[in-house]
């Protein structure tokens, strides 16, 4: 998996983001056409990048809001293009650009660190093994009933491989809380394994 | 009882924990059994969520997509008024990332029926012309014959040459063909040529369409009568402009310029729908204050 490093400005810088990789120089020449009012080339970035951010998307927020999210997305950055200065890969800032997006969705910040909080002790309250009832669950779908932090955090470091630190400063929460977070999601999730 | 370790096995997996914390933790596990089981689950579930699925992404979201472009750009072009130095209602930046859903009034009705006359009209004629010159027999309305035919006098049919596109659409610039170009390129998108195969099978095109039509449909009575009626006439002009279209592509599958033409005649019903749609229920808002 590849570890994203989020700079705090803005801009994410995967491992492999300093390597001139052909797709990434394709990326770069389609941006460059895009900027410019080409749809076309556009459509070739958005080819190459929809499966990913309509995913994350998806699993951020809900299965049935993911496509107008990623619409959104997709038109947030063709506005934006001309701000793309190149320092990181063009998935990386779209990716950024994406979470941006998704967290203004998901109501306010501070609705959510509320819920967050509100959370507090769920896990004393959760049976030590599934019940029946939940070995019905797909696991993606269970992803998607997490409570809104833990599947925030969830899908931000054990799907998207961000760090705790990332995490919290993207959520405005505290990297200590991105860890419990994310244990409790994963406490939830592991009833829904059998499937 | 709770046993306190078991809220830092995630951090132990994750390699968290201090050295000293961590090696009280591996002789914990050596006698916990129910601790020892929760370390195996969470590692399954670490495991799990990096071997996802991939979830489809929906064909008809690129035409979503492409039509708000397509709308945000055509917004961003002068309108006659503007060019004559009256300027454009709501003619801010803020709609160019309008969703498919929502958005604000830009044109004037007149505005629009204006533009998707001259669209439909003009789009409709290019495929009239191509038709006489490749000896198809022109279809129905007469407002549509009477278009402006450039490039066919003294042509013999059979030999048809391509037609020159800024010769039939005033908006026909770099950035449309780019738009009908790559509307036929997007994966999961409807290819023009596979119009004429499908023609019972409703393409994304036709499916905004049917979805606009139904939400105006709702909202119609909130405008004036005499405006819906202009609406839905040149709603019929731009409706026939697409039959030929089709039924040109039908005759000859490989003709760009017609694929471009249908693809572009479409969404400009798309946007004309869209924005009487938004026209009504902004004329539906306003009413209710």
């Amino acid at each position: 998996m590849v570890r994203m490093s989020y700079s705090g400005g803005g801009i994410m810088t995967p491992s492999q983001d300093s390597e001139v990789t052909p797709s990434r120089t394709k990326d770069r020449e389609d941006v460059a056409l895009a900027a410019r009012g080409d749809v076309r080339a556009f459509a070739r970035l958005y080819g190459a990048h929809s499966a990913r951010i309509f995913n994350l998307a998806r699993r951020m927020t809900s299965s049935d809001s993911a496509v107008d999210i990623t619409q959104d997305i997709f038109l947030r950055a063709w506005e934006k293009l001309g701000t793309f200065r190149g320092e990181s890969a063009f998935g990386t800032w779209l990716h950024r650009l994406a979470i941006n997006v998704i967290l203004a969705r998901r109501s306010t910040l501070r609705n959510e660190q509320r819920r967050i909080s509100d959370e507090e002790g769920i896990m004393e309250t959760l049976p030590a093994r599934p019940g029946r009832s939940d070995l019905g669950l797909d696991f993606e779908r269970a992803m998607e009933r997490l409570p809104e932090g833990a599947k925030a955090v969830f899908v931000l470091y054990d799907v998207e491989g961000f760090q705790h630190e990332e995490i919290g400063e993207m959520l405005g929460i505290s990297s200590g809380t991105s860890k419990a977070q994310l244990h409790r999601a994963r406490m939830i999730l592991r009833r829904h394994l059998t499937r | 009882m709770h046993d306190p370790w078991i809220e830092r096995l995630s951090e132990y997996l994750d390699e968290g924990l201090s050295r000293s914390d961590r090696e009280a933790l591996e002789q914990h596990l050596l006698r916990c059994r129910e601790c020892a089981s929760t370390v195996e689950e969470l590692t399954a579930v670490r495991k799990r969520a990096r071997n996802l699925t991939e979830a489809r992404v929906p064909a008809e979201l690129w035409s979503r997509i492409e039509s708000s472009i397509a709308a945000g750009r055509v917004r961003s072009l002068p309108s006659p008024e503007a060019a004559r130095g009256q300027g454009v209602r709501g003619s801010g930046r803020e709609g160019t990332a309008r969703s498919f859903r929502g958005g604000r009034i830009s044109f004037s009705l007149p505005e629009l029926v204006a533009a998707s006359l001259a669209v439909a009209v003009l789009s409709g004629g290019g495929v009239f012309a191509w038709m006489r010159v490749s000896g198809k027999a022109p279809l129905g309305s007469s407002s549509v014959a009477q278009a402006p035919q450039s490039g066919t006098a003294g042509e013999r049919p059979g030999e048809a040459k391509p037609l020159v596109r800024q010769d039939v659409a005033p908006i026909a610039t770099e950035q449309a063909r780019n738009l009908a170009a790559s509307n036929a390129t997007m994966p999961g998108a409807t290819a023009p040529e596979a119009v004429s195969e499908r023609r019972t099978e409703a393409t994304p095109h036709e499916e905004a369409i049917a979805e606009l039509r139904k939400a105006l449909a709702k909202e119609r009575d909130r405008l004036d009568p005499a405006t819906v009626r202009t609406l839905e006439s040149n709603l019929a002009i731009i409706d026939l402009a697409i039959d030929q279209a089709k039924r040109a592509l039908a005759a000859d599958p490989a003709n760009t310029y017609v694929k471009e033409h249908l693809a572009e005649t479409m969404r400009r019903k798309i946007e004309l729908l869209q924005r009487a749609t938004m026209l009504a229920s902004t004329t539906g808002a306003e009413g209710t204050r």
